[in-house]
Order: structure tokens, then C-alpha cells, then sequence
């Protein structure tokens, strides 16, 4: 006969019985996901020297098998809580086990135990065999146990943690479907919480970094706020810590791994724990009469209705405000009709619930007063005084970005992303002082700006970022999607500052100073390493320039002084063509064919003031008078097209920036523009003093922050075009039309 | 004894039950009657300890039954639809429940299954209404509870079985020195096997008394029962019918 403890145990068999097929079915799962993933897999096994390379060390978990790994602790512990706490949500279930001999307090304690015990039996058992592998395939290891414990440790943390919350949507929730519904909200709260702040955030806050990603590259401007918050993410904050420590890849530098931090695994057994108490709590609360009847809860349906709205509600505000408003108003006569049809389901309790008021409360003082400060951090921006050092990116001439950089190009066009970093006072006033224009200037729209409005009213895609070093050491970063053309021409002010100087040498410091690859500076291989040609600005001669290394070094030093005595105002806005274009490329058989820019190659425009290289040209018999011309005469013209600057001249909006840097290139079309316009007759230039003005005027250079127009120019000696920018407004030369 | 000192009970703010009192004597059996959501079942589920009062509270020899383990594990309701799970047969039921009740009997069990001839091995989900009816009277039997709460007792059950489940509860009751009470719309089977009558009328409590000064005042319990109904007949004429006026049937053309 069993007695009360005989009860007691006997409940513990029928619910380890009750959930051995879910839990051998899980350990099945995370047999492959653990051991197989890092010892069976033929081409990726710890067994395989090709793998491992004889520098891994230890690996319990395959590399692609990381982020299942984390989503199936989840939702295994997700589910094993809802099997474990299911009998509270069916009427004749709960009617049986409430009458039982055996007290709430038992009954939970016996399911969280025994699904506790089975969860650490199907994770360990999986990572010990792991760990097995490891030790025949790459032998003993220091801290290989260590990072299996604590690998181990958190995997169970993370698939209890789910559990617990399961427990308590099961224990507040009076069916199925809203248990799952409410224990999901639950586990996806933070997340959602945190995404949706980042969305509001990223269309409100002019400046905002966080989670903001640049158009190049794969890192955001700041982490985001998931990321920021991902400790504090039942769903989430284990993963950085499995990924860092399921592997240890000996680098060179040392044979440590790296060190364990457990504290915020030992955070999350506190909070595990916290919430097995707050669900026993609940259980001795809970009323058995709530079995089978849904929206009874007035907690359970608010977090239910807030936590998807809110979700919803910030992708459609993501979208576009249009679509929020739509959104909303849908919300609203959703609302409105089921307080028609009567129904008490998700928002419309009629009677005032003090801890769900409180809640309420208590989340809205929350966000407003995070919405102040948030706000209010990011309008004001550092003191001089207590800035050690800023970031700024770069909008120069890309064949001298001194800096390591991103950079995207397609045939002639071309976008890079760099930022020099600037300590003196000085340049750390300057950038505030551009900063706060950029600030004071809001966000605008992406568009054209008219007449004298062009160059502040144009704004385009582009990353603009400034990132302060703080006395203290923080970092404090800004980033702004787009930027009108002023704003980009005002960035230029640091071509003159040290940084950029030094970082120019540093592009052109010549083969000497050591291999180009070896470095972040992506410019610099071109001029160490590629062919060179030199053509005239007019493209009707090219010369192949062979010379050795020694003289390279000497063609380098003598660019690297003109360019550094060159005013800023003479190379981005040209009064006069070059006498001269310096292509170095590593694919001269094409690029002599376009003379475009494009990432793997660089180009010097050589005009006056390069006295070093026109001399050193010159000396060498490297210069060519007879041939070289940087001007047209009309009569040689046989087409002139011209098609005003703008870039949302295209049916097209543009969505990926352009560096405004405009370089001249052939092409063998004449619907070749930078930025196409896709519709209308081509302005075609016919009277002769039109096309002498723009012949003489149009530059093979020059920083699109103004008004002007991109020209072709076919000559009836070639089958090509020459794409050159005319600055200005000029007169249109629409009178001209066919 | 079973005793109930002022129970009110609500779901969800509406009130089911309020300010019931009354005792059910050991070695008795009483009945619980009232109209259709009375709160006969509700009150049965406050005495088996599965729902908590808003106030008062249910005794079970002068021990508070709500999370009393002991006393529940001598308490034994049989809803009017019991649970059953999927591909469960008797004998799975008898693995369930002889850990939970100290005092099951093995033998009760093996006699009780071969008295109402039903197959142990085969499953519960596959038996008619009455024969789950039937493997619920049986496992409640089993576990020998010294309170047992049967509600909608006859429920399912033919001619003959109301008769042997009358002569069981009664039989058990005087043996075991047990406390049942009952519920049943059959009142006529039902006056016959109990001492008491309880009723429930309006959330509150309508009579209680020993079934023979019912008896002896009305006649029947089912004339009681009717006296004190409230239903107007006249709302559910000629909703489908001809209208009947006196003897005649009137025909609306």
C-alpha cells in the first residue's frame, strides 16, 4: 500500500514514464546536433587532419551546428515544460490530479524535477560523448573539460530557463493554444521589446547607431539593441558564450583558450530558480476551474496581445509609416468589433486589474523614460574637452584611402566606406563642428533638391559615422543613412588634416616599404605592384609605362610629394583638365579598353602643380608631348550627349550610395551615364559654341556636390564614348534636341 | 462525515454557489439534487478538494479538505465524464491509481471487473458511454475511499446496472463506515437509496432533510422537485407545434 510519500513517488514514476518517449526522442536530436555534428560528418570531422589542420584543439559541437544547437535547447526545454504542466489545462486532467492524494507543491515539484533530471540526462550524455571523441581524435587538452562543464552547464541553463517559462504559461494560461501563445510571448518578449526600440529608434533618432547596418560590410554601426541586451534574453544569452567555447582553433599567439566568465550563467540559474518559485506560487494560486477556458487571465491576454501587436507594430513601422497607420487603424476596428460582439478576449477588460494596471504603468514609464534619455543622448553631442579621439568617415579620392576600408564597384561605379581616426584638438573641433551640422540638419528625404538648393536639398544614400573615444575609454558612435551634398563636400575638410595626409603617404610609400598585400590598404597594391598607363584626359593617347622597381619607388615618392602639396579645392574641383591620367592596374588588357576606376586599380591626375612627376615623366622619357593633348577641338566631335546631374534622375530610386568622387572613363555606348536616365530624348549638343564652352569646361575629375551634367562625348576618329562631368549649371542644351 | 460550512463559490466573478451548510453522515448516503446548473457539480468539486471556496470550507471529519493530501487520498470523486487517457485499458487504469490510494484493493478490483464483465486488457476509448461508466464506478470502488462523491451516478447506465450500482453504494457505504453523496436527474431511482436529500436552488440551499419528510410532505421526490420549479411552461408552447389550448389542438392557418 503506499502512504502520502508512497503517492509522492508514485507520481514521480508515472511522470518519468510519461516523459521518457519525449525525452529519448530529444536525446536523439542532440546525438546528431552534439557528437555527430563535430565527429561524423565526412569533410567536417574532428578525425580529419584536413579539418583540423593540427591546430584544433577541442570542438563539441560541429561549426554549422551552432545556432540549432541553441534553438533546439530552447524549444525542446519550451516543449518539455508545456508536456510536463499540460494536465492543468484540460478540464478532466486537472480534475483527476487535483483530487489526487498528492498536494499542488508535490505535484509541481515532481514535473519540474523530473523534467530537470531528464533535460540534464539527454544534454549531458550527448556532450560527455562529445567530449569522448575529442579525446581519441585530438588527445587531452588544456581547458578542454573546463568548456565542456561550462558548454554542458549552459545548454541545460538555456533549455530550463524555457522550461520554467513554459511551466508558468501553462500554470496562468487555461488552454493549450494560449499557453503556447503566452509562453512563447513570453520567451520572445525581450527580443521583441529590445527590436522593437531599435526600429523606433532607427527611423526617429537622427544619428542612431545601434543595430543601424552600413551599406557595406556585415557589422552594424553599433551592436543593436538585441545584441545589447542578449544577456538579459532567455532565448539568447548563452549563444555568444556556446559559440566562443564549444571550439578552441589554436591561434598563433597563444594556446590558451579563452577564459570562461560564468557570471551570467550563474545569473541564470538565479533566474531559473526565481521562476520555479514564482511558478510554484502560482500553482498553489491557480484555479483548477480555469481548465479549459482561455482569456480568463487578464495578464496572460495582455502579454498576448501586446507582445505580437508590438512585434507587428514595429515591422509595419519598419516598412513605412503608411503602413503602421494602416496597421494601427486595423488594430482599432479589430478592437472595436470585438467589443461589439461582446467579447472580453484580448484588451477590452471591463474590470480594472491592479497588478495588470501596474504592469501597464510601470512598462510605459519605462519606455517614455527611456525614450527621454535615449533621445536625449543622442541630440547632444560630446564636449571638446572630454574627447580623446574621433572617427570620421571618408569621402576622398579613393585611389589614396589610407585607411583599411570596404569597397563595392561594378564596371564604372563605385562606393567605399573608411574612416580615419583624427586625436588633435583641432581635428576633433572640426569634426564636431561638421557633426553638429549634420545633427542640427535632421533627417531628410532622399531626393533632388532644386536650383540654388541643389547641393543642401540633393540628399543620397551614404555612410556618414563618427565614433568618439571618451576620456573615460567609451566609445560613443553616430550614424546617419544618407547625407545631402554639402554635407559630403564638408567632409572633405579633412583631406588636410595629418591622418589623411600620413594615410596617403602611407598608400604611395612604394614596394620598399614592404608587401602591399600584407596590409589593410587596399590602394596601395595597384601602385606597388600594377601596370602602369598614362593617357591624355581627351583618351585619344595611351601609353604603356614599363619601369623597374627602383624607379616605381622614385614615380611614388615624386606623386607622394605633389599630392601632399596639392589644395583640396584643386583636386575635387578642378579649374583646369589634367595634362595627364595615371592608370595602375593589375588588368591593363581590360581596364585600357574603359580607364574606369574600379577597386583594383588607382589613378593619379596629373595636373600643373604635379611638377615632382611631370618631371620625373619627363626625365624618363615617359612623357609625351607630341601625343598628349587635354583638350578638344569641337570639329573633332562627332556626338555631344549631356543629361543634368541628378541622382534620382532614373526611374530607379537610388538604394546603394555612389562615392562622389567622379572619374572619367570610355565606354562603348553612349547610354553609359553613372546615373541613367531611363526615359525622354538624349539632349544632344549641336551648336558649335555650346560645345566648344562644354568641350573646354567638362572635367575628367571632379566631387559631385554641385549642380552640373554628365557629358559623352563620342569623336568621329573612335567608336568610343568619354564620359566626363560638366560642372555648373550652365545653360540647357535642350534648344539643341533633335 | 462530509460537512460544508457557509461554501460560496464563483467562476470568474459570477456567483455558483453561496453560503452552503450541510452535513452528510458517515455510513449514509446523500443525495444532491437541484435544477441544470444548480452548482451540484461545483459543490462536489469543492468537497473532493479540487476547487478552493471564496469562502467557507469543505470538511471531511472535521479536517479542511483543500490541499489536505491525506484525506484526499481517501476521497474519491467520480466525475460525470471521467478521464481516461488515450489508449489507457482497466489495467493501466489500476497501475494509475493504486500508487495514489493507499488503501486500493486488488481483489475489490479483480471482482469488480469480472462482475461487470469487462475486459481489462482492451482499451477504455474503445467501451461504450456505459461501460465507462462501469470502469469508473470500479476504480472508484477500488481505491476504498472513505469519502466518495458520485456525481450524475446513474448517468449512462441501463435498467439493470442503475439497480446493481444501488445496491454496491449502499452495501459499501454500511460496510466501509464510508460518507457518499450523489447527484442524479433520476429521482426516482435516487429516493429510494438515500438518507438524505440535499437540494440546490438558486445558488443557495433549498431543503435539506432526511428523504422521507419529503416524502411524506409532496408525495415523491419528483413532486417536490417540480413544485419548486421556476420554468414557464408557456414560453415553450408552440415554438414547433400547433398550439395546444386545453384538450384541444389548435390549428393556425
Amino acid at each position: 500500500m503506499a502512504g502520502r510519500s508512497g503517492a509522492a513517488r508514485h507520481d514521480v514514476r508515472r511522470q518519468l514514464q510519461g516523459s521518457l518517449g519525449f525525452a529519448s526522442a530529444g536525446f536523439c536530436v542532440l546525438l546528431f546536433l552534439i557528437p555527430f555534428s563535430t565527429a561524423g560528418i565526412p569533410g567536417d570531422s574532428i578525425f580529419s587532419v584536413a579539418v583540423t589542420h593540427m591546430q584544433m584543439k577541442f570542438r563539441f559541437i560541429g561549426d554549422d551546428f551552432v545556432t540549432a544547437v541553441q534553438a533546439f535547447a530552447v524549444l525542446y526545454g519550451f516543449a518539455f515544460g508545456l508536456l510536463s504542466f499540460r494536465f492543468v489545462l484540460d478540464q478532466r486532467r486537472a480534475s483527476v490530479y487535483f483530487t489526487l492524494g498528492v498536494g499542488r507543491v508535490r505535484l509541481y515539484l515532481n514535473r519540474f524535477l523530473v523534467g530537470a533530471a531528464l533535460l540534464a540526462v539527454t544534454i549531458i550524455i550527448p556532450m560527455a560523448l562529445s567530449l569522448a571523441l575529442n579525446l581519441v581524435a585530438l588527445e587531452p587538452y588544456q581547458g578542454m573539460t573546463a568548456a565542456f562543464l561550462y558548454v554542458s552547464a549552459g545548454i541545460f541553463v538555456t533549455a530550463m530557463a524555457a522550461f520554467a517559462v513554459a511551466a508558468v504559461g501553462c500554470l496562468l494560461a487555461g488552454t493549450m493554444p494560449e499557453a503556447v501563445f503566452f509562453s512563447a510571448a513570453l520567451l520572445a518578449a525581450p527580443y521583441v521589446l529590445s527590436s522593437a526600440a531599435n526600429t523606433f529608434m532607427k527611423h526617429l533618432l537622427w544619428g542612431n547607431p545601434f543595430g543601424a547596418m552600413p551599406f557595406l560590410g556585415d557589422a552594424p554601426a553599433a551592436p543593436s539593441v538585441t545584441d545589447m541586451f542578449s544577456s538579459a534574453n532567455p532565448v539568447l544569452f548563452f549563444f555568444e558564450d556556446l559559440e566562443a567555447h564549444r571550439m578552441f582553433y589554436r591561434p598563433l599567439e597563444t594556446d590558451m583558450p579563452e577564459k570562461i566568465a560564468p557570471t551570467i550563467l550563474v545569473v541564470w540559474v538565479v533566474v531559473v530558480i526565481a521562476t520555479t518559485l514564482l511558478g510554484l506560487i502560482i500553482m498553489r494560486k491557480r484555479r483548477a476551474e480555469q481548465a479549459g477556458f482561455a482569456s480568463k487571465n487578464p495578464i496572460v491576454t495582455r502579454i498576448c496581445a501586446f507582445v505580437p501587436l508590438l512585434f507587428a507594430g514595429a515591422l509595419a513601422f519598419d516598412l513605412s509609416a503608411g503602413v503602421s497607420l494602416v496597421f494601427g487603424l486595423a488594430v482599432l476596428v479589430v478592437i472595436f468589433a470585438l467589443g461589439i460582439l461582446g467579447g472580453d478576449r484580448l484588451l477590452l477588460s471591463a474590470r480594472p486589474h491592479a497588478p495588470s494596471i501596474a504592469v501597464r504603468a510601470f512598462l510605459l514609464l519605462v519606455c517614455t523614460a527611456g525614450a527621454v534619455i535615449g533621445y536625449g543622448a543622442y541630440t547632444s553631442l560630446p564636449d571638446a574637452e572630454g574627447v580623446t579621439a574621433v572617427s570620421v568617415s571618408s569621402v576622398g579620392a579613393p585611389s589614396y584611402v589610407g585607411v583599411p576600408a570596404l569597397g563595392s564597384s561594378t564596371g564604372h561605379d563605385y562606393y567605399f566606406s573608411a574612416a580615419y581616426s583624427f586625436t588633435s584638438e583641432a581635428d576633433v573641433a572640426l569634426a564636431l563642428r561638421i557633426h553638429g551640422e549634420i545633427s542640427d540638419g535632421g533627417r531628410k528625404p532622399l531626393r533632388s533638391g532644386t536650383g540654388d538648393n541643389f547641393e543642401t536639398g540633393t540628399v543620397v544614400p551614404y555612410d556618414v559615422s563618427f565614433t568618439y573615444t571618451l576620456e573615460s575609454g567609451k566609445t560613443k558612435t553616430w550614424y546617419y543613412d544618407r547625407a545631402s551634398l554639402s554635407q559630403l563636400r564638408s567632409l572633405l575638410a579633412f583631406e588636410n588634416t595629418e591622418p589623411v595626409r600620413l594615410g596617403r603617404d602611407a598608400v604611395l610609400a612604394g614596394p620598399e616599404n614592404g608587401d602591399a598585400s600584407s596590409d589593410m590598404l587596399w590602394a596601395r597594391e595597384a601602385f606597388t605592384g600594377g601596370d602602369i598607363f598614362l593617357a591624355d584626359p581627351t583618351y585619344r593617347s595611351m601609353f604603356s609605362l614599363s619601369i623597374d622597381a627602383e624607379n616605381r619607388a622614385r614615380l611614388l615618392a615624386a606623386i607622394r610629394a605633389d599630392i601632399s602639396a596639392q589644395k583640396t579645392e584643386d583636386r575635387y574641383f578642378p579649374k583646369d583638365e589634367p595634362l595627364g591620367i595615371l592608370m595602375f592596374t593589375f588588368d591593363g588588357e581590360n581596364d585600357v579598353n574603359s580607364f574606369s576606376y574600379h577597386l583594383n586599380n588607382s589613378f593619379v591626375y596629373l595636373d600643373e602643380s604635379f611638377e615632382n612627376t611631370l618631371s620625373y615623366l619627363n626625365a624618363n622619357g615617359l612623357w609625351f608631348d607630341d601625343g598628349m593633348t587635354n583638350s578638344i577641338d569641337p570639329d573633332e566631335v562627332e556626338t555631344l550627349i549631356v543629361q543634368p546631374y541628378d541622382p534620382y534622375i532614373g526611374i530607379n530610386k537610388p538604394s546603394f550610395p555612389q562615392s562622389p568622387y567622379f572619374m572619367s572613363y570610355l565606354s562603348d555606348s553612349p547610354d553609359d551615364f553613372r546615373i541613367l536616365k531611363d526615359f525622354g530624348e538624349k539632349d544632344i549638343v549641336k551648336d558649335p559654341a555650346r560645345k566648344k564652352q562644354i568641350l573646354s569646361e567638362m572635367r575628367s575629375a571632379y566631387f559631385l556636390s554641385e549642380e552640373g551634367s554628365l557629358v559623352a562625348v563620342k569623336y568621329k576618329s573612335s567608336n568610343k564614348w568619354v564620359y566626363k562631368f560638366w560642372p555648373g549649371a550652365g545653360d540647357s542644351a535642350m534648344n539643341d534636341k533633335e | 462525515m462530509i460537512e460544508t460550512r457557509n461554501v460560496s463559490k464563483s467562476y470568474f466573478g459570477v456567483s455558483v454557489l453561496e453560503g452552503i451548510s450541510f452535513t452528510a453522515d458517515t455510513g449514509a448516503v446523500c443525495g444532491l439534487i437541484g435544477y441544470n446548473g444548480a452548482g451540484k457539480t461545483t459543490l462536489l468539486r469543492v468537497i473532493s478538494g479540487m476547487y478552493r471556496p471564496e469562502t467557507g470550507e469543505a470538511l471531511l471529519d472535521g479536517e479542511a479538505v483543500y490541499e489536505n493530501a491525506e484525506k484526499k487520498s481517501r476521497t474519491f470523486m467520480l466525475t460525470e465524464d471521467m478521464y481516461f487517457p488515450p489508449q489507457a485499458s482497466l489495467d493501466d487504469m489500476r497501475d494509475f491509481y493504486a500508487g495514489y490510494y493507499p488503501a486500493w484493493d486488488e481483489g475489490t478490483f479483480a471482482s469488480l471487473c469480472a462482475a461487470f464483465r469487462l475486459d481489462r486488457t482492451q482499451k477504455i476509448g474503445s467501451f461504450s458511454k456505459g461501460m465507462r461508466r462501469q470502469a469508473g464506478i470500479i476504480l472508484a470502488f477500488s481505491t476504498k475511499p472513505r469519502y466518495l462523491l458520485l456525481d450524475e451516478i446513474f448517468d449512462g447506465l441501463d435498467l439493470s446496472m442503475r439497480g446493481v450500482m444501488n445496491t454496491l453504494l449502499a452495501d459499501y457505504v454500511k460496510t466501509s463506515n464510508a460518507t457518499a453523496i450523489v447527484t442524479s436527474h433520476n429521482l426516482r431511482e435516487l429516493e429510494d437509496n438515500i438518507d438524505k436529500i440535499v437540494m440546490i436552488h438558486g445558488r443557495r440551499l433549498g431543503y435539506v432533510g432526511p428523504v422521507a419528510e419529503i416524502k411524506a410532505a409532496h408525495g415523491t421526490l419528483e413532486q417536490y422537485f417540480l413544485s419548486e420549479r421556476d420554468i414557464d411552461d408557456a414560453a415553450f408552447a408552440g415554438i414547433f407545434g400547433p398550439e395546444r389550448n386545453g384538450g384541444a389542438a389548435e390549428v393556425q392557418t
